[in-house]
């Protein structure tokens, strides 16, 4: 990554700004954001859309972009999903970005072209609730939705929240010193708390908790506070049953089953894109054997497929490849993974192209935890405002023992500052209209007609798949939810079918691959043939029978 | 969890239809009930009580033919008035077009409030074409209902248990079934629109009643090198040829023709989903489990079930009614994941009560679904335990066994002949068929194979119901017994009382336990200022453990079916004490000392 760079603006940035609270200033509250999107949409009524796909569960509408010309729904498409998980706001601000440069560039002749072909679906925020927490004072790190949720399950919903107990407007951490303690400062960073590890002599000298109060008195600190549950870890692909944050079922939440509805509405999408905690654009899914999902590879009726198909594997490794090429980004972003989540779910359940990446991050170190890993970014980097610094406060629960609130800020960890934005969405979009420039493109080539006795007729044409991509992937291509193609053979005068069918329904095209068609019929006049399904495009040829 | 109780609230009933129509419905009900009440009247003197069927009935049903949607709106209306005491009827939801999804709430409103008794839930037909679950759904309303004042077992039953009855939680595609050609098989599906061979057209080639006898029946067609000929035994069957016989038909398949031209018949019917594949537990995508949708309760009709049992956590014992094959279903439905790992007393609890339906359904086995079935995700039955941890069966009903009572004869043909006299056979009769030509048409119709015979409809509701009742009688029985007090001296008391639960049920199942599904068992006193309480683990050896926060109400996680809790409070002054004990699953009940 570039950043050396933007070090200087960034320390002017982080020295004149009042609202440096999370350490990353300048993100648009949702409000300027759908403002903004409103005057965009305005500005390209031809080519942009507003839609809503929902309401929150805290009655916010879940807004939905469409880029696009004529007949979107008829086009493949890319859906470009942001805001899952309220940690990654840096993501709803791209996929913002994206759009506007989208439309800025439209008369661009590639993009036009692009424009002609393929529709984007731009589902920038589809957890607005939790999103608001980055905007609201005390800022803290809040991700469910605004459902009431009884998260310690001890039957009473939402008894203890954080509190700001130094006032500084961030939810932090507290640390109370203690015989019995468990922590010490990291040796990188006295920011960051690390568990002392007996096996090289530390001993622990404090007791951590979030910033907070123990409201209900049960011993536990913030363990249950307004909402929520993660939308991010409500999907149905590896679901936990009575996760702690996922719902009382799959998909049980306005907010999944808002977006989950407007993607099975939409058949034309062939891949979607998510920003967020998941990852498979720096580190491709794996493949696994006794895990591809065709009967004839040996899959055991009912077993459930928790791995990514061969082929599929293939085609990610690509894309991996393309957007680390677009971006410039190295490294991979810590393992976030969690049961339930969104961009798993896009591929095994939903049965897309699903490709993940948090859209900025900063490379691991080695033998730095995440924590120490960021501030030491930070610092390199001229960043002096991503923690709090130690200060010790009179906590009521906590008489007479030392407590001191500090430590990094919420947010920060998932947060590029805003200044970086700019850089951080132009990488983004090169990937995602290169990306959707592979979309799946049969195409109908080498019509022959074969005049074989008075009106009688052997018709051959080729169906070639122009893209990379299938026209379904492997995986998708048994699941229902994706539409097959079709080819038909329609026209001319009272023909009658000797072989073939006026319409078939016709298998799969693996990127590159070629397959042929025949017919006989009897008849005359203008025949048309046309192939394709609504996630690939149509592709027809027409000639006359005489 | 308090999200549930305010988020999901049933809607009062809304009938479905004009105004018109609904003063015509009313008008006839009340026409109806009248009409009954002069009939019962003579009907009672008349007649000498056959044993163990209610005889002075006020709602007179055949139980041996079954009803449209508007025939159980009828029963449920007319059960609602002649005992308004006894049981009430509201609207858990709305069908996907649009009807209401009755459900009856069956009890003794005189003694107690419904929610603090144990509930029993009941529901029948989800799958569409299994429609007679409904009747013995209706059933045990009706028996309930009318034997209340004629027998004991069932006025305590009513006294302290309520029933949750749903008689189809289906209507829709119930209504498609009885009034539409359909085969014995079809439809499972209810009937929103699904494009089944994925070619962008929704339900565009249906089945097609060609011979008009309202059943999908098989289609034929003359060739003498075809693999079917006349089975001399029955000629109105086909048998399958054998090497070297001469053929006679081919088999074309099931009535209907291509109606979009694609060379295939019959290939994307309405709807072709699964309901019972679309609960939210331990649910798989399409591709693994057949039947699936596009998540956990895409549909309203299961939505409205699940809302209904959120707001009823105290339904501790449930039973949803399928056909069919003479089984007693119960869980785990998959190996390795989900709900698979019942605990060593919910098996027991399972099997006990299980093995007791073996007994008073002759010929209906208990079996474990996975094991002994297939698997299946996202069923029902997982649900209800997975998600609320009451028991739960699904019985299969209808079994071959009953044709002849013989585990040996399983001739439904020389059953169809002999003891239907050929009622349901459509004979096989020459049609011209837009795609294959001269064809022949017969078979039997929609009404045999998978639901009763008019004749052992009844039996077979009894005894179903019987073993409903049977489990509901198991769900967990509470008593607050032998409080005991010890004066300490300084004013203060020690008060030692003893809940039992003297049924086969816990208050908590192992599920329930697991995943803290409902509050513990709240059991308080009252009568002076408590010092402190705590639980009695033994009570001879002082073994115990105190309850610090809020002594007052002890929380005891479980009361084991047939077992006891005690605890101990120690108390400041008064005299006489109260001890109440409070169970989601298990009721209330208190006794002063
Ligand atoms: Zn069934």
């Amino acid at each position: 990554m570039k950043i050396t760079k933007l070090t200087t603006i960034l320390i002017i940035t982080s020295m004149f700004s009042s609202a440096s609270l999370n350490g990353q200033t300048g993100y648009p509250d949702p409000g300027k954001r759908r403002s903004a999107e409103r005057e965009m949409a305005a500005a390209y009524p031809d080519l942009c859309k507003l839609s809503s796909a929902g309401i929150s569960a805290g009655g916010t509408d879940i807004p939905v972009i469409t880029i696009g010309k004529g007949d979107t729904g008829n086009k493949p498409a890319v859906a470009i999903i942001g805001g899952i998980d309220s940690r990654y706001i840096a993501g709803t601000a791209i996929i913002s970005g994206f759009a506007k440069m989208l439309l800025e560039n439209s008369k661009d002749p590639e993009i036009s072209a692009l424009l002609d072909r393929v529709t984007f679906y731009l589902l920038p925020d589809i957890n607005p609730d939790a999103t608001s927490a980055f905007f609201s004072t005390p800022s803290a790190s809040v991700r469910g939705n605004a459902n009431p949720w009884d998260e310690d399950r001890d039957f009473s919903v939402d008894e203890d929240p954080f509190e700001d107990i130094n006032g500084d407007g961030v939810i932090t951490i507290m640390r109370i010193e203690d015989e019995a303690g468990t922590h010490i400062e990291s040796g990188s960073n006295s920011a960051v708390m690390v568990k002392a590890d007996p096996s090289k002599g530390e001993k622990g000298k404090w007791i951590i908790h979030t910033e907070g109060r123990d409201n209900d008195g049960d011993g536990l600190f913030n363990e249950d506070g307004p909402g929520g549950v993660f939308i991010n870890n409500n999907f149905s692909f590896d679901y936990e049953e009575w996760g702690r944050n996922a719902g009382i079922h799959a998909l049980s939440e306005n907010e999944s089953r808002a977006v989950a509805d407007f993607l099975y509405d939409h058949y034309n999408i062939f891949a979607v894109v998510t920003y967020g905690p998941d990852d498979n654009l720096s580190k491709p899914w794996k493949s696994a054997p006794g895990q591809q999902s065709s009967p004839q590879q040996g899959r055991q009726r009912s077993q459930i497929i928790k791995n990514i198909q061969r082929e599929d594997e293939t085609i990610n490794q690509m894309v991996s490849a393309l957007f680390l090429n677009e971006t410039g980004f190295t490294g991979t972003p810590y393992n976030m993974r969690e049961r339930g989540n969104f961009a798993e779910w896009a591929y095994y359940h939903y049965g897309r192209y699903s490709f993940a990446t948090p859209g900025w991050w900063v490379p691991q170190t080695r033998d730095l935890t995440p924590e120490e890993n960021i501030l030491k970014w930070g610092s390199e980097n001229g960043m002096e405002n991503l923690y709090v610094d130690w200060k010790p406060v009179e906590h009521p629960d906590f008489h007479g023992k030392k407590v001191e609130v500090g430590g990094i800020k919420p947010f920060v960890m998932t947060t590029p500052p805003e200044s970086m934005l700019g850089e951080i969405t132009e990488k983004n979009y090169n990937f995602l209209v290169k990306l959707a420039g592979m979309h799946p493109d049969p195409v109908l080539t080498g019509l022959r007609v074969e005049h074989l006795e008075k009106d009688l007729y052997r018709i051959s044409v080729t169906l070639h798949n122009n893209s990379m991509l299938a026209t379904t992937n492997e995986l998708g291509d048994r699941n229902k939810w994706n539409r097959r193609m079709v080819i038909t053979l329609e026209g001319g005068n009272d023909l009658t079918f000797i072989s073939g069918k006026p319409k078939e329904i016709t298998g799969r095209l693996k990127g590159n691959e070629t397959r042929e068609y025949n017919w006989v019929v009897r008849g005359r006049g203008e025949i048309t043939i046309n192939a394709g399904a609504v996630n690939t495009g149509f592709s027809s040829v027409s000639t006359s029978l005489k | 969890m308090k999200s549930q109780e305010t988020k999901y609230r049933p809607t009062p009933v809304q009938r479905t239809g004009s105004t018109i129509f609904n003063l015509g419905r009313s008008l006839l009900v009340s026409l109806l009930v009248a009409v009954t009440a002069t009939l019962t009247g003579q009907e009672n003197s008349n007649f000498f009580k056959a044993a163990g069927t209610p005889a002075n009935t006020k709602v007179s049903i055949s139980w041996n033919r079954y009803n449209t949607y508007d025939g159980i709106m009828d029963i449920c209306q007319r059960l609602t008035k002649a005992y308004p005491d006894l049981i009430k009827m509201e609207s858990a939801g709305k069908s996907f077009q649009g009807r209401d999804i009755i459900v009856l709430t069956v009890t003794n409103f005189n003694n107690g409030k419904p929610e603090n008794k144990p509930g029993y839930y009941i529901d029948g037909n989800i799958h569409s074409n299994e429609i007679q679950g409904t009747e013995m759904a209706l059933y045990a309303a009706w028996y309930l209902t009318e034997m209340f004042d004629e027998n004991d077992f069932i006025r305590e039953l009513m006294d302290d248990r309520v029933f949750y009855i749903l008689p189809t939680i289906n209507p829709d595609a119930r209504e498609d079934y009885i009034h539409n050609p359909n085969t014995a098989s079809s439809p499972r599906s209810g009937l929103a629109p699904r494009d089944d061979d994925r070619d962008g057209l929704f339900d565009e080639d249906g089945f097609e009643d060609i011979n008009g006898d309202g059943s999908i029946t098989t289609m034929r067609r003359k060739n003498p090198n075809g693999r079917y000929r006349t089975d001399p035994a029955d000629p109105r069957q086909m048998i399958p040829v054998q090497e070297g016989e001469q053929g006679e038909y081919d088999i074309l398949g099931m009535e209907g023709i291509d109606n979009d031209g694609d060379g295939l018949v019959n290939e994307d019917r309405q709807g072709s989903y699964d309901p019972n594949r679309d609960w939210g537990y331990s649910w798989q995508p399409n591709y693994i489990q057949g039947g699936a949708d596009k998540y956990p309760f895409t549909f309203p009709e299961n939505r409205s079930v699940r809302d209904f049992a959120l707001n009823h956590p105290n339904i501790a014992g449930v039973q949803s009614y399928h056909n069919s094959g003479g089984m007693i279903l119960r869980g785990p439905s998959m190996e390795g994941g989900g709900s698979e790992v019942y605990t060593r007393e919910d098996d027991n609890v399972l099997n006990t009560i299980g093995k007791v339906g073996e007994k008073l359904i002759p010929g209906y086995r208990l079996l474990v679904i996975w094991k002994d079935l297939y698997t299946v995700y996202g069923g029902e039955l997982d649900w209800w335990y997975g998600a609320t941890g009451a028991y739960t069966y699904s019985n299969e009903l209808w079994a071959g066994f009953l044709m002849f009572n013989d585990p040996q004869n399983n001739n439904r043909n020389e059953f169809e002949k002999l003891l239907l006299h050929g009622d349901t056979f459509t004979p096989w009769k020459e049609f011209d068929h837009p795609v294959y030509g001269k064809v022949e048409i017969g078979g039997y119709k929609k009404n045999f194979g998978r639901i009763h015979p008019g004749f052992l409809l009844e039996s077979d509701a009894h005894r179903n119901t019987a073993f409903a009742l049977y489990h509901a009688s198991q769900l967990p029985k509470l008593a607050v017994r032998d409080i005991e007090i010890k004066n300490l001296g300084g004013g203060l008391n020690e008060v030692t009382a003893t809940v039992t639960n003297s049924r086969i049920t816990p208050t908590h199942s192992g599920q329930n336990l697991k995943y803290r599904i409902d509050p513990p068992n709240y059991i308080s006193i009252e009568g002076g200022e408590v010092i402190t309480g705590m639980i009695v683990e033994d009570r001879w050896m002082n073994v115990t453990e105190e309850q610090k926060r809020n002594p007052a109400t002890i929380e005891a996680d479980n009361i084991p079916g047939n077992s006891e809790v005690t605890v101990r409070w120690i108390v400041k002054g008064g005299n006489k004490y109260t001890v109440k004990v409070k169970s989601v699953k298990g009721g209330v009940a208190e006794l002063t000392k």
